[in-house]
């Protein structure tokens, strides 16, 4: 054997000895795939099952964009199974549109392949699956690439998301709720940490969002009531509800606020309370409102009794008169005392109820003004005739001074002098015998400034502001010593407003006397002619007059008065025998009560305006009630004219004067 | 309108000028290195003067030859490894491993960065096998070195070179594999071949397919001063074992084989579906330039066995796998290169039906 032989056979040597050693390699080798194999195996079942049970869709294309893979969520929203949907280019399978749009929408996969990057959740879109249904997406994807960096493929991992585009929209719309509700609506966790603070809340407690949440809720309880919040917290971890809790709370400025809060748990989606939600409303008004509402109850009640008392009180004295009369028939001077101390307390009574029916009329706003150019002095005369009686049996002195040119003002006389006797009447009441009173009189710029001064028991300064009120407290032992009910001034206001004016009352305190100030804007120009005076009662032309009244007494002396004044005067006491009577009697005028037995006034008054006769007769409602709707409805009724009792004769006659000659005149 | 791709196998003969200066220096000497530069701009630019699709640097710098350039200088080794005797007598010897750790003292992935500087086309890389690499490890074994230990580093290294070809862009990775043939005649049993294919594809395994679609495998019977050293095998021996490598491109020395249909008989029937045959169409060895004519004869013959789509054309070998190899002049290295892109180029023409 040659040396290259030997060599030659060293080298098949050294090969043979390697393929021992490579083929312990190639096991080691077909191990590690086997491992590798068996690794690999697992990860795809076990990404297999990942992939089946995982809620999303999920398809994989190849690096062209045809699909190699889906999943059986895919597989249901496509509704394309695996088998179909391979090697079909992806837009086949999985058409989307633009939800708002309807334009096609570049699909994610697709350009996941193209740019190489993943491409992030695309909203707005609408997934078109093989029987056309619709269903919002939401989907991302990314490419697939080897150990190397090359593309693959792709994968595509999509989702329904029309539960949560509607828990979505139903989160706003809550959200919306509690941001613009007027309420404080607050979270917080069971040891009172604030998780949320509603704009109503920053409204509420002056606390923005980012001062409150995370602080503790005891930022807005005031320290005494601490305690409570823990009682509140101890009833919300036991599962309840607390509701319409009403408490204090205070604001970032200090200010304590009325609050009724209902507070509620909030629970996690195993049912486990974790919190509390609480609605806080701002009930301080509605508190101050119910004790404005207490109080003037109590005032009511208070009133009612001495509108009572003082109702009564001119009864005793005009039994006594009537007793008198009777006694002492003969006793001319004896009958003359009783009849003025029973006309002044039958006046009193008027008075009392005229106010009421006022005061009455201006808080419901059926007073009517009637309404002329009248002369400031005028109505002081009116007013100071009324009230003189009154300050002079007190012995008091009334100086009145007034400007010494003619001032004129737009309103009605009567109303006005009423504001001023008032006022007057109001002086004389509070002020000690002997003592003095001031009326005067000035032009402030284009306004008359009317001043009552007196020298009695003054207002407290507390009580100034609601000395115009209605049944208000202020010297209430005093009013029901000087008698009266209280809402003289009530009634001064509400008069002095509709005038366009303003009153105010001013006091140095108790003992120092009163002021009362009225200011009323003044008429321009000349002076016109002066408003015509009251029609004083007097006999006037003889007529048929029929009274109707179902309260004898009432009508017993109508037609008394009536037939002193020389006239024919037959009385009915029901609607039917005031139809029967007048059918009769043929009377010019009658009196017609309305609320009658058997026929009202305002079926009497139809039934006689049948009648040719009846046509053209003066009826005049003659009644207690004296409101707007009651005038329209005696109106309505046929009757010419209304009256509220008591009716005293002057306006009585003033009224069929008036009613006659409108009618003469109609006539001709 | 088809195409048939044409790549080279590797070496060209270096520039005279390298020659010249290797005789008297050592390879690693950085004085040579402006010789290196202008031989592989030089090579660069004569090959893609020709038209070659695919360009390679001639592999100007693998300043020994094609099968120790990795392991050139390493210290665990001796000169005295295993001869190769060729045909005209003379005999190259491999290096002999005389301790470990086995190691790379160059990548080929340094080479093709070199080339890409200058090439505008294309740049193929050719590595050494880790069969060719296998037969360093002595007969004996080496004390605290394990055969097995170094049949682990072969393989690393060898991934390691490849990697970092494909990495950098090489528009193939050729896999010598020149001592397949010679295994045959080593060991006519078969044994070392289906060793050497083990050991090989224990290698090529490392790789994905994608990434094994752009690696190759050269087989040839061994060209240096124009002689072989395994000419006289059957490639009836050697071929269905070679196609069992799991890799995408096969370079398979054929303009030299007295009979070319019996061959491409051969590789229609054992070859697989997903491998492309690159059939040699220039012979090296031959110092007659081949005519285009003659190679487009040459391939219009490969395809009636080989199937269009799945033929290539290239040289039989490299023009000068060992760089002291003056047997072929740079000149009629391109020559033929030139023609057989001309070649090819009519074939597809041909074939395309143009």
């Amino acid at each position: 054997m040659s040396i290259q032989d030997n060599e030659q056979e060293l080298l098949r040597s050294v090969a043979l000895q390697n393929a021992q050693s490579i083929l312990l390699a190639r096991r080691r080798a077909d191990e590690e795939l086997h491992r590798a194999r068996e690794a690999l195996q697992k990860e795809s079942e076990l990404l297999r099952v990942t992939l089946a049970s995982i809620g999303d869709g999920v398809i994989s294309t190849d690096a062209d964009g045809r699909v190699t893979f889906l999943n059986g969520v895919a597989e249901e929203l496509t509704g394309w199974p695996q088998t179909e949907a391979a090697g079909r280019p992806l837009d086949d399978v999985f058409k989307i549109v633009n939800e708002y749009t309807r334009d096609p929408a570049d699909n994610p996969a697709l350009r996941a392949l193209r740019e190489g990057h993943v491409v992030e959740l695309v909203n707005d879109t609408l997934l078109i699956a093989r029987d056309g249904t619709e269903r919002p997406i939401s989907d991302s994807a990314a490419p697939i690439r080897d150990a190397a960096g090359a593309t693959l493929g792709a994968v595509l991992v999509f989702r329904d998301v029309t539960e949560e585009k509607h828990a979505f929209a139903t989160r706003a719309r809550l959200a919306a709720i509690v941001e613009s509700s007027d309420d404080a609506i607050v979270s917080k966790t069971l040891d009172g940490v604030i998780l949320s603070w509603n704009a109503g809340a920053e409204r509420l407690f002056g606390y923005t969002p980012e001062e409150a949440v995370g602080k503790s809720i005891r930022l807005i309880i005031p320290p005494e009531r601490h305690d409570e919040e823990q009682e509140v917290l101890a009833r919300i971890r036991r599962g309840e509800r607390v509701e319409h809790f009403d408490t204090v709370r205070v604001t970032k400025s200090g200010r304590r606020l009325d609050i009724s809060l209902t507070v509620s748990p909030v629970r996690d989606g195993s049912g486990r309370i974790i919190g509390a939600s609480k609605v806080g409303r701002d009930v301080t008004d509605r508190k101050r409102a119910e004790e404005a509402l207490r109080e003037a109850d109590r005032r009511k009640d208070e009133f009612i009794a001495l509108l009572a008392h003082e109702l009564r009180n001119p009864l005793a004295p005009l039994r006594n008169g009537l007793q008198v009369l009777r006694m002492a028939a003969g006793d001319l001077h004896a009958v003359a005392q009783a009849r003025t101390m029973m006309d002044r307390q039958l006046g009193h009574m008027v008075r009392l109820i005229d106010d009421l029916l006022d005061i009455s009329r201006i808080n419901q706003n059926k007073m009517e003004l009637r309404r002329s150019r009248v002369l400031l002095a005028d109505v002081i005369s009116s007013a100071v005739e009324t009230a003189r009686p009154l300050i002079d049996a007190a012995g008091q002195e009334l100086t009145v001074a007034l400007p010494p040119e003619p001032v004129f003002l737009d309103a009605d006389l009567t109303r006005l002098a009423q504001v001023f006797s008032n006022l007057l009447t109001n002086s004389a009441k509070y002020t000690e015998r002997g003592g003095r009173i001031w009326l005067s009189a000035e032009l402030q710029e284009g306004d008359v400034v009317v001043a009552v001064r007196d020298t009695g028991i003054g207002i407290p300064a507390d009580a100034l502001s609601s000395i115009f009120d209605m049944f208000s407290q202020v010297g209430r032992t005093i009013e029901r010593s000087t008698g009266g009910l209280g809402i003289g001034l009530a009634l001064v206001r509400g008069l002095v407003e509709m005038h366009d004016g303003v009153v105010v009352a001013a006091s140095d305190g108790p003992g120092k006397g009163s002021t009362f100030t009225v200011k009323l804007p003044v008429l321009a120009g000349p002076l016109a002619a002066a408003p015509g005076g009251e029609t004083r009662a007097a006999a006037g032309p003889r007529r048929r007059y029929l009274v109707v009244d179902d309260n004898r007494d009432s009508a017993a002396s109508m037609v008394m008065m009536l037939k002193l004044l020389g006239n024919d005067v037959r009385a009915a006491h029901d609607g039917v025998e005031a139809v029967e009577v007048a059918d009769g009697f043929r009377p010019d005028v009658v009196l017609m009560d309305v609320g009658m037995p058997k026929l009202d006034g305002y079926q009497a008054t139809r039934r006689i305006r049948e009648r040719p006769w009846g046509q053209n007769i003066l009826i005049i409602a003659l009644t207690g009630w004296g409101q707007t709707d009651d005038r329209a409805r005696s109106q309505e009724a046929g009757c010419d004219g209304h009256l509220v009792k008591p009716v005293s004769l002057p306006d009585l006659q003033k009224m069929i004067a008036e009613l006659t000659l409108r009618q003469e005149r109609s006539d001709s | 309108m088809i195409t048939i791709p044409t790549e080279p196998i590797g070496s060209i003969p270096r520039t005279p000028a390298l020659i010249e200066a290797l005789a008297t220096r050592d390879g690693a000497d950085p004085a040579l290195e402006p010789l290196y530069e202008e031989a592989i701009r030089d090579t660069i630019a004569r090959f893609e003067a020709t038209g070659s699709p695919v360009v390679t640097d001639g592999e100007q710098r693998k300043y020994h030859n094609f099968w120790t350039y990795c392991v050139h200088g390493l210290p665990n080794s001796a000169p005295d490894g295993f001869p190769i005797p060729f045909a005209a007598g003379h005999v190259r010897r491999m290096l002999r491993l005389t301790g470990g750790p086995f190691r790379y003292q160059r990548r080929a992935d340094a080479y093709l960065e070199a080339a890409q500087r200058y090439a505008h086309a294309p740049v193929k890389q050719a590595v050494i096998s880790p069969s060719a690499l296998s037969l360093m490890y002595p007969a004996e074994a080496i004390p605290g070195y394990s055969r097995d230990q170094f049949i682990q580093d072969l393989l690393r290294e060898h991934e390691t070179e490849v990697r970092g070809c494909l990495a950098k862009g090489a528009h193939k990775v050729q896999i010598d594999f020149t001592e397949a043939r010679l295994a045959v005649k080593i060991d006519p049993s078969g044994k070392l071949l289906h060793s050497f294919i083990d050991l090989n594809n224990l290698a090529l395994e490392r790789f994905s397919a994608a990434e094994r679609r752009r690696l190759g495998v050269h087989t040839c019977p061994g060209g240096d001063r124009d002689s072989t050293h395994s000419a006289d095998v059957d490639y009836a021996e050697l071929l269905p074992a070679l196609f069992q490598l799991e890799v995408g491109n096969f370079y398979i020395a054929l303009a030299g084989e007295p009979d070319r249909p019996r061959v491409l008989k051969i590789i229609r029937d054992h070859m697989k579906a997903d491998q492309q045959i690159f059939v040699g169409v220039i012979a090296p060895i031959d110092p007659r330039i081949e005519t285009a004519e003659e190679v487009c004869q040459r391939v219009l013959e490969a395809a009636q066995y080989i199937p269009v789509e799945r033929l290539g054309a290239t040289d039989d070998c490299g023009f000068a796998p060992f760089c002291d190899d003056t047997s072929t002049s740079r000149d009629t290295a391109f020559a033929k290169i030139g023609a057989r892109v001309a070649g090819v180029a009519l074939a597809a023409k041909k074939l395309g039906g143009g």
